[in-house]
């Protein structure tokens, strides 16, 4: 569907250098990386909207490398909703239509069942500065579909919506996805959104692309300290092989993969350590008492921060353990790493 | 009254000095003439030319800024480059350069002795003591406040919303006319008013270039230096009373369409 080859951008400030990515129809891919890592940049590439300094991109075969974005078949849907302040909703849907050969009467038609599906048919009449953000991107969804994009770009459209919309428009698109079959390509910092929404994906950090693929293998595989990082694993430690295990401080560590003898990291979610008084080392291996050094409890989670001979762990546990196991600061507590847990690089 | 109790006193005494060093002359222009002599100025047919001069000049100066500074402004306001600076400050230089030296300028360029003058000839276009001339002297310091306004146009239309429109399918040039223009009109309308409003007080580059055919402010001058204050009066009065009147008119204008967006 899209293949990007030894694709480099160079601008002012800013570079991509050598990209080289496959996304297959149908898939909804992300593209994942920290603010400014050159993710948007990649998106308005593919989108023709920023120019190619070499490499190539093709859209079903066809070469667009230096094909204007009005020929190339895709249409994007912005963060800031870029919705047109001085058209009705309506006017805002149907923008596109002209330029496609779809005909007045036709397009009026397909506005009315985008809104239908998008459920803003009341809001047609109305300019988008009265609309909420959930109904900006809504609308902005619609104006993107009424064109029949081959491809829909989504430069993270979910970051400027409250919380209460954002799953909402969440479901929305991942129910768009499965309906129309259209490939989506769609820009995030947060891995929470790649996991719920996206197959595959691709990370970038400075202009590179580090890590590509299912977006569950990168989620369970990082592969790099930075990726780790990336997608959630606050646990990222320095350490050293040692008889089948890894050293980590005091401790030797038991690991489900094979170790090699060179000096690697290992990485383990917050979610995935396990407290309880009741730990023992027969049943839970890893385990070992560290000291509370501090809780801070969220809505249904509370982070607990450990300190085991000056290695800081950090674990998410459900609320109620907190109360159960009467946990405070300074206390001593029993904390097991399951071995499948542990990520090695 | 309860609103100014929260306002320091400064700014009540500033706002009197300044409103007060701008009507007070004014004030003083415009009832130190009688009525009637208000009324045999405009019966006057040189001081209704002039005014006329006035007004069709600047006004065309204002379209031409409008049609060839329109491009360059959205050029400036869509593209950063090197030496994007200098060109912001070559195009305030008719600000600051005083405006004698704006007339010589130009006539250096328009004369028999440049060959730019002698090409402007061929083609029967000649600047010294002609409208033309007027005109391309108000052109020259009016630009200037047209394409400042028009850039600060563009810029304030957010490029995404010209990014999704090409997406969508439209063209660079359609993308212009359907998105871009329609939010950035009403800036390039002020800076059109800007423009023939500065073109309207041009004294010292027209009586450079153009001494004959009259504009309002050099008949002015004229009837100043030869009967006197009284006489210029005037004809000052009714050029002010007619550009209150079309810049009012214009600003109207703007707002009523810009209601009709809303």
């Amino acid at each position: 569907m899209i293949t990007i080859e030894n694709l480099n951008i160079n601008l002012p400030n800013f570079s991509l250098d050598n990209i080289n990515l496959q996304i297959d129809e149908g898939d909804f891919f992300t593209l994942l990386g920290p603010t400014g890592s050159g993710k948007s940049v990649l998106l308005e590439t593919i989108a023709g909207l920023i120019p190619v300094s070499s490499g190539s991109i093709k859209i079903n075969q066809n070469d667009v490398t230096r094909t204007v974005p009005e020929k190339r078949g895709l249409s994007i849907v912005y963060q800031d909703y870029a919705l047109f302040p001085h058209l009705s909703v309506k006017d805002n849907i149907t923008f596109g239509a002209r330029y496609k050969n779809i005909g007045p009467v036709k397009a009026d038609k397909k506005a009315l069942e985008l809104a239908e599906m998008l459920n803003i048919s009341h809001l047609l009449d109305r300019t988008p500065r009265n609309l909420s953000g959930g109904e900006k991107q809504r609308a902005s969804i619609a104006r993107a579909l009424l064109v029949d994009p081959a491809v829909l770009l989504l430069d993270e459209p979910l970051s400027a919506l409250d919380p209460s919309f954002r799953q909402e428009v969440q479901d929305l698109l991942k129910s768009i996805h499965r309906e129309t079959g259209i490939t989506f390509v769609m820009v995030t910092h947060d891995f929470d959104e790649a996991l719920y929404l996206a197959t595959n994906g691709a990370i970038i950090q400075n202009g590179k692309l580090i890590r590509k693929g299912l977006i569950r293998d990168i989620f369970n595989t990082p592969g790099s300290e930075f990726v780790a990082n990336f997608v959630g694993m606050t646990n990222i430690y320095k350490c050293s092989p040692e008889n089948g295990c890894v050293r980590l401080g005091g401790m030797l560590l038991q690991c489900e993969k094979q170790i090699s003898n060179e000096k690697c990291h290992i990485a383990f979610r917050p979610e995935e350590i396990i407290l309880g008084n009741e730990l023992n080392e027969q049943e839970s291996p890893n385990t070992f008492e560290a000291i509370i050094k501090a809780i801070t409890i969220g809505g249904f989670h509370a982070r607990v921060a450990l300190d085991y001979a000056g290695i800081e762990i950090n674990t998410l546990v459900p609320r109620k353990l907190i109360l159960n196991e009467a946990l405070e600061t300074g206390a001593k507590i029993k904390v097991a790493i399951p071995p499948q847990s542990i990520h090695l690089f | 009254m309860k609103k100014f109790h929260n306002i320091s006193a400064s700014y009540i005494i500033s706002g009197f000095l300044v409103l007060g060093f701008i009507l007070l002359p004014l004030s003083q222009l415009i009832f130190g003439s009688s009525l009637k002599e208000i009324t045999e100025t405009i019966m006057d047919k040189d001081v209704r030319e002039a005014i006329i001069r006035s007004m069709a000049c600047s006004g065309l100066a204002a379209i031409i800024a409008f049609a060839i500074g329109t491009p360059f402004a959205f050029l400036l306001a869509r593209n950063n480059f090197r030496g994007k600076e200098i060109l912001n400050s070559i195009i305030d230089l008719p600000i600051m350069i005083p405006h004698p030296v704006i007339g010589i300028a130009l006539l250096s360029i328009a004369g028999r002795n440049h060959w730019i003058g002698q090409r402007l000839l061929d083609f029967g276009i000649r600047l010294m003591g002609t409208s033309t001339g007027i005109v391309a002297v108000l052109l020259f310091v009016g630009l200037p406040f047209y394409i400042n306004a028009a850039r600060d146009g563009f810029e304030s239309v957010p490029e995404r919303l010209e990014k999704a429109a090409r997406t969508l399918g439209a063209s660079r040039s359609q993308t212009f006319l359907r998105v871009t223009f329609p939010l950035a009109w009403k800036y390039l309308l002020t800076g059109m008013i800007m423009c023939m409003a500065r073109a309207l007080s041009e004294f010292g580059a027209v009586v450079i270039v153009a001494y004959h055919p009259m504009v309002a402010p050099v008949l002015m001058y004229e009837r100043f230096t030869a009967y006197g204050l009284a006489y210029s009066r005037p004809v000052a009065i009714w050029l002010i009373f007619i550009s209150l009147i079309l810049f009012a008119a214009l600003r109207l204008l703007s707002r009523g369409l810009r209601g009709n967006e809303a």
